[in-house]
């Protein structure tokens, strides 16, 4: 076998494994450790490629802020920042026909400022919003689709942690990015209001038929006091970043800590809940970023089979133009999307299609972009939808299924298609705030 | 990112004062590892105070986080993996375990196996490097400005890969123990 061969074996082998169920840490790095072996003859040489990913692969500062990001937002669901943005936000949108839908949108979106991932999204809005919905008359199927689709901008929106992880692998500046997902976002937020309010006017038996809402009004003093501490998180955060106070990878820190005093001014926090919260805290980034180092062992095999030289100069035999090599990787993102979990996708995907599209000259925060919302669509399809998994495992109602959550994303993730097309065809919309 | 919240566990782990013993020190470790992330947070926000308001960043900031990331991953790697919480594709096991029978505890017990085997692998390379870092009185953070030695965060990281080895091992036996009774539910 070449090692080019080994490289393409890798890929194929890894897939299955993943498939099978195991610990996608582990596929990764037994593929790595005897790919290694296959391509070097020796196990000293395999084994230190392990034991170095795992002492030096995230011994960095943009890496020691991940679990800053996640406890940010494991703080900002838990202090009930969520559902107090949720309720005025209802009250603002309730004289729309899919007033409630569009509300859950828009305080996804909000959310989204402070809060580095859709799993936090998806989970909290669950719980917040779907009960809410469907006790108005929307279908529980709808309900479930908007809590789903909704839940992408939580990654899109800065801060965000699959940019993050993107600038980690890309080597380009996450603040550029944080800057670029902001635009996207906003369009991408009023095309499913847009969505909604169509689909509530033409297909009243996808959403139900909404009664008005009958929430008791709030003084605006209420709405002011609840909206509050969200909007206050969200100056300190994107203020301080483009304020140039701090770096972006330092706004978990600093927002974590906003967030914490929040949380407690709030007084809704035990000793006994900030243990839980530490908990589910260090159980989200050691699973993330034990992920993380395993792709490390990943990529420095695939660098050393030469697969992706061989796939630059395969592309470039058959001349290719720039669009069709980034038409190609979006429907590969798309596809893998189904079967495998974002940040995955990023640490297989990039190392092999960089090297391929640099030669291009393409503007790598642009690129990252796309193939954030390309990778997130990812989250809203079946078999492995991890936003729709999220809702499942959150929801209290039995009635809804799995596959009722994935009918009800289905539009939404179609507008994310749409969306990608529109960052494609027209950059400045991601870079023409930088 | 990204995390199936369900997991999937054995029904029974092998019991005894051991194991129990390992899940309370599981925990512990966990615990450290929260409040080593309370401590980036704070130093980051020191740093951050201290650099905007009075001109003095806090010596070696990014240096100690960089070396406490890896760290803090590894001493919550056993807690995590105890819970299930490491990210897989749960479609396939998830029916199988549903269906009953040996099907899913038996490819499970083959997953944490695999898992076991790779963990002793890593710690076997890890050794050499950990003991030469110790016995070379490594230290982190910049040299001549501030420095701490090196030897509790990577002393840390060897534990910790040991722990979760550990629980590898005691998933797979359960998982063994469940397809030989005949399945999750029997």
């Amino acid at each position: 076998m070449s090692n080019v061969e080994i490289g393409i074996a890798s890929i194929a082998i890894i897939l299955v494994l993943i498939q099978t169920g195991m610990h996608v840490a582990i596929a990764l790095m037994t593929v790595s450790f005897f790919g290694v072996f296959f391509v070097k003859g020796k196990f000293l040489i395999a084994g230190s490629l392990l034991s170095q990913a795992a002492l030096d692969g995230v011994a960095r500062y943009s890496f020691g802020v991940i679990p800053l990001f996640v406890l940010m937002g494991v703080l900002v669901g838990a202090c009930g920042l969520g559902r107090d943005v949720f309720d005025v936000a209802g009250q603002m949108f309730r004289r729309f026909k899919g007033g409630l839908g569009i509300a859950t949108v828009f305080a996804n979106a909000v959310f989204a400022a402070v809060n580095g991932t859709s799993i936090a999204s998806a989970s909290v809005f669950t719980k917040v919003a779907v009960p809410e919905l469907v006790r108005q008359g929307y279908t529980p199927r709808f309900a479930v689709g908007v809590v789903a689709g909704s839940s992408v901008l939580g990654m899109l929106i800065p801060p965000s942690l699959l940019l993050i992880l993107y600038g980690i692998i890309a080597e380009t500046s996450i603040g550029d990015l944080f800057t670029a997902g902001i635009v996207p976002g906003i369009i991408l937020a009023a095309f499913f209001c847009i969505l909604i309010i169509v689909m509530a006017r033409f297909f009243p038996r996808f959403t139900g038929a909404p009664e008005k809402s009958d929430l008791p009004l709030m003084s605006s003093g209420t709405m002011a006091l609840k909206s509050l501490p969200i909007v206050l998180l969200i100056l300190l955060v994107l203020g301080g970043i483009y304020g140039g106070f701090f770096t972006p990878t330092e706004a978990g820190g600093v927002g974590a800590l906003g967030a914490l005093i929040i949380a407690q001014i709030k007084g809704r926090l035990s000793w006994r809940e900030i243990g839980r919260i530490l908990l589910e805290t260090g159980q989200v980034t050691a699973s993330i970023t034990f992920l993380i180092i395993a792709a490390h062992m990943y990529s420095r095999l695939l660098a050393l089979t030469g697969l992706p030289g061989a796939m630059a100069s395969l592309l470039d035999a058959y001349d290719l133009g720039l669009y069709a090599v980034l038409v190609l990787y979006l429907i590969a993102i798309l596809l893998l999307g189904t079967i495998l979990d974002s940040s995955s996708i990023l640490l297989i995907l990039l190392p092999l299609i960089l090297p391929v599209v640099m030669p291009f000259g393409v503007d790598i925060v642009w690129f990252g972009i796309l193939t954030i919302i390309a990778v997130e669509v990812g989250l809203l399809t079946p078999p492995l939808g991890v936003a729709c998994f999220v809702i499942k495992a959150n929801i209290d109602d039995d009635r809804i299924t799995l596959n009722d959550i994935f009918a009800g994303a289905a539009p939404f993730a179609l507008i994310m298609v749409v969306m990608i097309a529109l960052v494609l065809f027209f950059p400045w919309l991601a870079i023409g705030l930088l | 990112m990204s995390q199936s919240e369900e997991t999937l566990l054995p029904d029974r782990l092998p019991g005894g004062r051991v194991v129990r013993w390992l899940q309370i020190t599981a925990l512990v470790m966990a615990v450290i590892g929260g409040l080593g992330t309370l401590f980036i947070m704070g130093i980051i926000n020191a740093d951050v105070i201290g650099r905007g308001a009075f001109g003095t960043p806090v010596p070696a900031t990014a240096e100690i986080v960089s070396a406490l990331i890896v760290t803090i991953v590894f001493l919550q790697l056993p807690m995590a993996t105890a819970a299930g919480r490491n990210v897989r594709a749960d479609m396939l096991i998830g029916k199988l375990h549903a269906r009953g029978g040996r099907a899913g505890p038996a490819l499970d017990f083959f997953h944490h196996a695999v898992g076991a085997i790779m963990l002793a692998i890593l710690l076997r390379y890890l050794w050499p490097e950990i003991t030469g870092s110790i016995r070379g009185n490594e230290t982190v953070g910049l040299y001549g400005i501030f420095t701490l030695p090196r030897w509790p965060f990577v002393t840390a990281v060897l534990i910790g890969c040991a722990l979760t080895l550990i629980q590898y091992i005691l998933l797979a036996f359960g998982f063994f123990q469940a397809a030989r009774r005949g399945g999750t539910h029997v």
